[in-house]
């Protein structure tokens, strides 16, 4: 123990070096777990707080850019009218049209929803400051007005004017606090500039919620269309085999359960883990090839003292745990490093870009070290080994 | 009549250089009894460290028959040989062979710590004995030569091991410190009533300390 110490003391600059060199794969490997899967959960953490248990899709949309061919909402009457042994099985369905903008720095989701179906996406969560969006339904009104029972409808039928009434959103606290935005500011979005008339706390499913027919309107969608649905069944009724009944009724369509979102999620950005994951890996097998060609240096450094130990009746034993455990030492050291770099790194991160998630959970301060432990041991084999072989009379004789 | 430590009959080691082998002890023969103060001389290449390494159990003969303790030496496994180097045997080199980032104190305790034993107050007692009390905490590079010899010294004896092996212990010291180092060992030797002491040295001073003087021509004992 005194001896590893002495050694590591002895070369204060190159064992920095090397216990840097470990820290910064250890907190790559936190950094990049925590980031890909803190984001994954936070998104899914939200999802939850939508009230329906189906999520509908079609084949051809993409569940992370929701970019693709949406669905006519006649398919809403279609799923109502879904029945599990002539009973019908859905008690609610409403859509939700996506669109995006530009807010704190990154692309915000935006959800077109209907403000009658608010409270089925929000959930429990409370709109804490302002109000909801189209509140006296004046837009809503209005769209249903120049239908007049008709699917489709001209948009540009309406005017500036009523359009501008119903240019408002509401907005998560994460966001806003990000944004350092406030009820009555103003945002740019499909080039309009739209209200923010409510300040929701932070859990809804998308940042941005805004009224579904705004959105329709000014993407000029005459008639009646969604990007996708959700679905709330009837009490006593099994989600899966609502699932299954509308999936048969429909088969065009990507029926879900919400439940299953985090899988659906974790399907689709499964190349946005893998490349996070590969990049730990490889900064991980750097990090200890550092620690082996460190370890490595020091054996063929101190032959002599390898032997004399050995001509004081060290076993092999003794000689490879000197070794092992000051390949350790700096593991250990590189590992708690990594740890400060790593929540150095969150703050960084989290200052910089506010709404990313980097969620440092015990497990994976568990797995940096593991990984931080084993490879200071795989790493400490060869030179442990080369310790092993040396030749005490010849290294006793070289001064 | 103490006991036999060591007995070679026809020992022979030799050494590879390339294509060519080159014989050092050619057929040496040899007993050192318990207790006894040895001292090998001998001109420069005639093979004397050899056969200490050899006494020492850190190098293999390469013929001829070798007993320590009445154990056939050749027939040991490696680690048994570890074993009995690091239980009964202790080195005193001409270069001290001290690790340098260690204190004094540590240096010596690593004897004790690679057989096993908590180092304690034997450590201390050691380097009291060789009169280095006050340098306990000084690293090698900060002692003289003499002082990392005594140090070296209390290093090989604060195992109390059965046979001290000394390869030109003073090679590296003045005359005065050689005296000082060659008196301490004796001293040392007598104090401990079952040690046996073998030293290679060219220091004819050494004829004043030893028991017996044996000398080494070609790789043999000379009669």
């Amino acid at each position: 123990m005194w001896l590893c110490l002495a050694n590591i003391l002895q070369r204060k600059l190159r064992a920095a070096l090397s216990v840097l060199a470990v820290g910064i794969g250890i907190a790559m490997l936190i950094v990049l777990v925590s980031l890909s899967r803190g984001s994954i959960a936070e998104v899914v953490q939200r999802w939850s707080s939508i009230e329906a248990q189906l999520w509908i899709f079609p084949r051809s949309v993409d569940v992370i850019t929701a970019k693709g061919d949406y669905i006519d909402d006649r398919v809403m009457e279609q799923i109502r009218a879904v029945k599990v042994n002539d009973e019908p099985i859905v008690s609610q369905v409403f859509g939700v049209f996506k669109a995006s903008l530009q807010m704190a720095g990154q692309e915000q989701s935006v959800w077109g929803i209907d403000p009658d179906e608010l409270s089925a996406v929000t959930g429990k969560h409370k709109i804490v400051t302002g109000r909801a969006f189209d509140a006296d339904r004046y837009f809503k009104k209005l769209v249903a007005e120049k239908r007049r029972g008709r699917r489709d409808y001209n948009p540009d039928s309406i005017s500036e004017g009523e359009l501008a009434r119903g240019l408002e959103l509401i907005i998560d606290q994460r966001l806003a606090e990000a944004a350092g935005a406030k009820t009555g500011d103003t945002v740019a979005m499909l080039g309009k500039e739209f209200r923010i008339v409510g300040i929701i706390q932070t859990g809804v499913p998308a940042r941005v919620l805004a009224p579904l027919e705004v959105i329709r309107c000014i993407k000029g969608v005459t008639r009646a269309r969604s990007t996708f649905y959700f679905v709330k069944i009837r009490k006593g009724v099994e989600s899966v085999a609502a699932q299954e009944a509308i999936a048969q009724a429909l088969p065009s369509l990507r029926v879900e359960r919400t439940g299953a979102f985090a899988s659906i999620l974790g399907e689709s950005v499964a190349i946005a883990i893998i490349i996070p994951d590969v990049i730990c890996g490889i900064s991980v097998v750097v990090s200890f090839l550092f620690i082996l060609l460190t370890v490595y240096t020091m054996v063929l450094e101190r032959t002599k003292e390898i032997a004399i130990l050995r001509s004081l009746g060290a076993s092999s034993g003794f000689i490879c745990r000197q070794v092992v455990f000051e390949s350790l030492l700096i593991s250990i050291g590189g590992i708690a490093a990594g740890t400060g770099l790593a929540y150095a790194g969150k703050a960084v991160i989290e200052s910089i870009w506010p709404l990313l998630t980097v969620n440092i959970r015990v497990q994976w301060l568990g797995l940096a070290m593991v990984v931080g432990l084993a490879g200071g041991l795989l790493s400490s084999q060869i030179p442990a080994w080369l310790a092993v072989r040396t030749d005490p009379l010849t290294a006793l004789n070289v001064e | 009549m103490p006991k036999i430590v060591f007995q070679t009959s026809g020992l022979l080691k030799s050494f590879q250089m390339g294509s060519l082998e080159v014989p050092v002890l050619r057929g040496l023969d040899l007993e050192i009894r318990e207790g006894e103060f040895v001292a090998i001389m001998g001109p420069s290449g005639c093979g004397k460290s050899t056969l200490l390494h050899v006494l020492g159990l850190m190098s293999s003969a390469s013929g001829g028959e070798f007993k320590a303790w009445g154990q056939d030496v050749g027939r040991l496994s490696q680690a048994k040989r570890t074993q009995l180097r690091r239980e009964r045997i202790a080195f005193v080199f001409q270069r001290f062979n001290l690790l340098g980032v260690l204190s004094a104190w540590n240096n010596v305790a690593m004897a004790l710590k690679i057989r096993g034993e908590h180092p304690d107050h034997q450590v201390s007692e050691a380097l009291e004995e060789v009169g280095l009390a006050e340098k306990v905490r000084f690293k090698p590079g900060q002692l003289s030569v003499g002082q990392q010899q005594r140090v070296a010294i209390a290093r090989a004896l604060v195992c109390k091991p059965a046979v001290l092996l000394a390869d030109e212990p003073t090679g590296s010291l003045d005359s005065e410190n050689s005296r000082t180092v060659l008196r301490l060992m004796r001293r040392l030797h007598d104090s401990r009533a079952e040690q046996t002491t073998i030293l290679i040295t060219h220091n004819p001073l050494i004829v004043d300390c030893a028991d017996r003087v044996l000398e080494m021509i070609d790789g043999r004992i000379k009669e």
